[in-house]
């Protein structure tokens, strides 16, 4: 630095203004940002995150600063934008992270591969049902199914907890289907048996 | 016959628009802001770098109903 400057930073958890001194290098520095943005509605959920970097000399006065922001996140594309009230010394920016296309991509295959694993399900169990030939592989493969369902909707890339938009669209409802046809073909498998009882 | 080969030809073409697909999936971005006069060459000038956004970390960390959080770190100055 060839001269004294504060810098403050609208952060969370460290010092809200920060002097380095003239003659110092300037440490690198980690510094944690509050965003806006609603989870549940993961893949497609949009965060805002204000940054606003102010710097000033020893009296007070703006030094004059530049702001180079590099983003390259695998998971996150992050755009960002410099808002119009910018000034000498006061950088003020909206960061704005949406999911990567990557993630969309694939969270959106999985939802669809979950749709069509139940669809053909239900069209299999209706067909054991009707033509009485429901047997024991039938409902292994659906408790194999129940089981798998959640492991399905877990591997969906940096998934929230549960209560998000591609759980309600696909994974719940997927869930219920899949118990429906459950009990439905141990219903029909216990009735056959009974009927083939030799008496 | 025709089912290998049409078989064939959609593989090919999935490949295809998998290499490209990979290759334009490059989400970088490097932004320079200057405002005002700051231009000058006697100015500092900040490097920063988006290290991580944690929307589930961050809801209970931050203490805020939707408080994920962005990690920015500046880099160097000159």
């Amino acid at each position: 630095m060839t001269r004294t400057v504060q810098i403050e930073i609208d952060d969370i958890g460290s010092e809200p203004v920060e002097t380095y001194d003239a003659g110092r290098r300037m440490p690198l520095h980690d510094l944690s940002l509050t965003a806006s943005g609603d989870t549940s509605l993961y893949p497609f959920d949009t965060h805002d995150i204000p940054l606003e970097i102010s710097v000033y000399d020893d009296a007070r006065n703006p030094v004059p600063a530049g702001l180079v922001l590099q983003a390259s996140l695998h998971d996150w594309h992050v755009t960002s934008s410099m808002r119009p009230d910018s000034r000498d010394g006061g950088i003020l920016l909206d960061i704005q992270a949406h999911r990567s296309v990557s993630v969309m991509v694939f969270a959106i295959g999985l939802m669809c591969v979950l749709f069509l694993l139940v669809v053909v399900t239900v069209g299999m169990v209706a067909r054991a049902v009707s033509l009485k030939k429901v047997g024991f592989p039938t409902l292994a493969s659906l408790a194999a199914l129940l089981f798998a369902v959640p492991g399905i909707r877990n591997s969906m890339p940096n998934t929230p907890p549960v209560g998000t938009l591609s759980d309600f669209i696909v994974f719940f409802w997927a869930l219920l289907i899949t118990t429906v046809c459950m009990v439905v073909a141990s219903v029909s498998w216990l009735r056959n048996a009974e009927e083939e009882r030799p008496d | 016959m025709v089912l290998v080969i049409t078989a064939l030809v959609v593989m090919t073409i999935a490949y295809a628009v998998m290499l490209v697909a990979f290759s334009s999936t490059g989400d970088g971005t490097r932004i320079s802001y200057t405002p005002g006069t700051s231009a000058g060459p006697d100015r500092l000038v900040i490097e920063a770098s988006v290290l991580d956004v944690d929307p589930i970390r961050g809801a209970y960390q931050v203490a805020s109903p939707t408080g994920p959080r962005a990690r920015c770190g500046p880099r160097t100055a000159r």
